[in-house]
């Protein structure tokens, strides 16, 4: 089937290429390939791997003509690196679609992915760095009838690895642009979008004892609200009896979603405010799926996504079975050759975020318990993530910029990593970072950051404390070479104690053009990779590391 | 008007894409569901260990799926992997070498994941335990194409199987210990349960891993095997299980238990 799918794929490009001038059309494609090697280092838990060397391989190639767009994908995992799911070793194009739009009426047969909305009943994306791709495959069909109202529709089944889900998944949605539908709004301040959306299920019910539902459909409505500085945008989100199968427990009671923001922005200043609260909303394309399998919808963080490395140690993953959770944020700019601005200005922010479980639990309706937590209730509640930080960026001079950051963070490990701890942890981390600029082309960047545990009674210390130290030089536009050391001072867990260690990591990047290489030896930690509230597991290893990204 | 006419013709294809099946609380289960059961029966193995949180969910799973059809479905707890690793206050070792041979060979990842008779290999054979129930059933219905029992005496099992079907593929044979009422620690969920009972533990396949080559015909061919119990194990509460399996594509097609007695 896969020999099919590249012979036809090969062939239909060729005959493009052939039956058209070579002036028509564009052949764009990217490739990105990770490879590693693994070598035992009992000091970090890391195992060495008999294959040596472990890669994650893929290339896109798309061509496109006027109207007609024709892409596939390879992707090559030999075998696929440590922290991904061995599922996916092997080689394939899982991704393929020819897309036409004639008319107004843009058919896509074969891949796509897809949101509906903010994502809250249906999601359809790659992530590589997590190794999420619930790409779907069947027909795809959109249509603007008129100006302002446009209208999605697919049949399709989703990507499991190399093969596809048990469920046929049925979507529509509608989007319609008030401002643009109805003349008498045309140019009024106030802008207006809404819109719906509706996703239904089908699988077989096989179950001996259980009568389960084979369509489980979710509906979603939202708007969203522009008038001048200030933006609201809403989501309202219901999914049906959905219960995981099997004939110990099915849970037969319905989810829902709600999540809000409103932001309000001038020049120098971003306010934003934000609550979500999800209960029993992890809705796949498979009944009872697991781990990252088959995800239909997507709930958004509602903390925020921190990049620098300790500030993502203790990173929130979203809880589609239950949470409620707030956010604000406030960013400001001190204007230039004011006080507190200086020559140059500073920008200051500030966001604190709170997620709780729901009250009793998610919603649950067996033969035994209906429960339905109540609507609004945060007091005394199970706290699952706290962050309160600060960010401070300021330019002193011509060469130099500093970057300082703060964060205050209580995070429930039980919760966010099932494990049975009984205590949160609470960290604070204290982040600066230094780019200098040596000359022109040369600059060297430099971070400092610090981890600390609270090592009260209340809290669990887990690994204790963490420091970090980078340097960066860069030598625009081909090379870079850069130096990290994370330390962890040693600590004791389940009576087993771990000695001090340096993760010391080398590596060296060269580019030209649009192709780029970076070479790195080092050690990693373990932990959590997540993206957007999404997560997944790295274990710890040591090797060497080689990146490379080329597009054309 | 045409707006008008475009906006009802966009709510007639919701109206078409709108499948639900909403199932009232008098209905959840169907007791009368039919079952005509003609004689294979089926091999549960659960890949858990003692430090994962779901896995109390799929033992649990495993034992409603026996009661539902006793006699029937025989289980296969095989403790391996980073959760059956000891550390801390888990100190007792469940994992066998058979069971860690197993899971190097099966991969599973997520815990807990379980093989309903080792079909679906390669790529479908781990299941969800939610599964498991749907797929035993299904199995259950199938005609059985060997006919399989054990005997046991002074620590010797007999194993008499014949085919039931012609067929030329090639046959193994796979006879191990199972212990059931194992009271040890287990974490459910957020809780750590200090007595928890660990049933159809793996102790021992008694003839390596991957079982004995056996050529079978329609007449009874007769299997015999020498055990040993470890001074740890309870023997009233052991079980042997032997199972035969099709090697080309490692499905079972008939699987037995007998329980020992003091």
């Amino acid at each position: 089937m896969k020999k099919l799918t590249i012979i036809i794929a090969c062939s239909f490009i060729s005959y493009l290429t052939q039956s058209q001038d070579n002036s028509n059309g564009t052949f764009q494609g990217d490739f990105n390939l990770s490879a590693q090697s693994y070598y035992e280092d009992p000091a970090i838990n890391a195992e060495k791997v008999d294959e040596f060397l472990l890669m994650n391989a893929y290339s896109n190639i798309r061509y496109n003509k006027g109207n007609f767009t024709f892409g596939v994908r390879f992707e090559s995992y030999l075998n696929v690196l440590q922290g991904f799911e061995s599922n996916f070793n092997g080689n394939g194009i899982p991704y393929r679609f020819a897309q036409y739009n004639v008319n107004g009426l843009d058919i896509t047969v074969g891949n796509f992915y897809e949101q509906f909305g903010n994502g809250l009943i249906f999601r359809s994306y790659e992530e590589k760095t997590l190794g999420i791709d619930n790409v779907m495959d069947g027909v795809r069909l959109k249509y603007s009838p008129f100006k302002g109202l446009s209208l999605k529709g697919f049949v399709a089944t989703q990507r499991l690895f190399w093969e596809q889900g048990p469920g046929i998944i049925r979507g529509f949605d509608t989007d319609l642009n008030l401002n643009e539908a109805i003349s008498s709004l045309e140019g009024s301040k106030t802008y207006a979008v809404i819109g719906g959306s509706f996703i239904s299920r089908f699988q077989d019910d096989n179950n001996p004892v259980y009568n389960l539902p084979e369509n489980v459909a979710a509906y979603a409505i939202r708007s969203t609200i522009n008038r001048g500085k200030i933006s609201f945008n809403s989501e309202y989100a219901y999914k049906y009896n959905d219960p995981a199968g099997g004939i110990t427990y099915n849970n037969f009671a319905s989810g829902s979603a709600l999540m809000s923001n409103l932001s309000y922005s001038q020049r120098g200043l971003g306010i934003l405010l934000e609550a979500h609260r999800v209960d029993n909303m992890d809705y796949r394309s498979k009944r009872g799926g697991t781990g990252k399998e088959l995800t239909l919808n997507y709930i958004p963080a509602i903390s925020k996504q921190h990049a620098y490395t300790l500030a993502a140690l203790y990173p929130f993953a979203t809880q589609p079975l239950g949470e409620i959770g707030f956010q604000g944020e406030i960013n400001y700019t001190f204007k230039k050759k004011s006080k507190l601005g200086g020559k140059y200005g500073t920008q200051f922010g500030i966001n604190y975020s709170r997620i709780n479980g729901l009250n009793g639990g998610p919603s649950e309706l067996t033969i035994n318990r209906d429960h339905t937590p109540m609507f609004f209730s945060v007091i005394n509640e199970e706290l699952y993530f706290r962050d309160l930080n600060f960010d401070l960026k300021k330019k002193i001079s011509k060469k130099v910029k500093v970057m300082l950051n703060y964060l205050d963070m209580i995070y429930n490990k039980d919760v966010i990593e099932g494990k049975i701890i009984g205590k949160n942890v609470h960290a604070r981390i204290g982040i600066a970072e230094v780019n200098y600029k040596i000359k022109p082309k040369h600059t060297l960047r430099s971070e400092f950051q610090y981890l600390s545990i609270d090592k009260s009674d209340k809290y669990y210390k887990d690994q204790g404390d963490w420091v970090m130290g980078l340097l960066e030089y860069t030598f625009s536009p081909h090379w870079f070479f850069a130096f990290v050391d994370q330390y962890n001072g040693g600590y004791t867990s389940e009576g087993k104690t771990y000695e001090a260690v340096h993760y010391l990591n080398i590596s060296c990047g060269y580019s030209k053009g649009t192709n780029r290489f970076v070479l790195g030896y080092g050690k990693v930690r373990e932990g959590i990779f997540c993206v957007g509230g999404v997560c997944r597991n790295v274990p710890s290893s040591n090797g060497f590391t080689l990146n490379i990204t080329s597009s054309f | 008007m045409k707006k008008t006419y475009y906006l009802l013709l966009s709510l007639f294809i919701l109206s078409l894409t709108f499948s639900c099946d909403v199932i009232e609380k008098d209905n959840f289960t169907d007791p009368e569901a039919d079952f005509p059961w003609v004689g294979k029966k089926v091999l549960i193995e659960d890949f858990t260990g003692y430090k994962c949180t779901n896995c109390p969910q799929a033992s649990s799973e495993l034992k409603t799926i026996e009661e539902l059809y006793p006699g029937k479905v025989i289980g296969i707890a095989i403790h391996a992997g980073f959760f059956a690793q000891p550390s801390g206050d888990f100190v007792t070792d469940f994992r066998t070498t058979e069971g860690n041979e197993l899971a190097d060979f099966f991969e599973p990842e997520i815990f807990p994941i379980g093989m309903i008779n080792r079909q679906g290999y390669p790529q479908n054979i781990l299941l969800s335990y939610t599964d498991w129930a749907s797929i035993a059933a299904e199995q259950l219905l199938q005609l059985p194409t060997i006919d399989l029992s054990i005997s046991e005496e002074n620590n010797s099992v007999i194993i008499q199987a014949r085919r039931l079907s012609e067929s030329n593929n090639s046959l193994k044979l796979v006879v191990c210990i199972t212990e059931d009422g194992i009271i040890y620690k287990q974490i459910d969920g957020s809780e750590l349960i200090e007595e928890y009972e660990h049933n159809h533990v793996l102790r021992k396949v008694i003839n390596g891993t991957w079982g004995s080559n056996i050529q079978l015909s329609s007449t009874l061919s007769t299997y015999s095997y020498d055990y040993t119990l470890e001074d740890s194990w309870v023997r009233r509460n052991c079980n042997i299980v032997a199972f035969v399996y099709d090697n080309s594509n490692k499905e079972v097609l008939q699987v037995e238990k007998i329980h020992l007695t003091d």
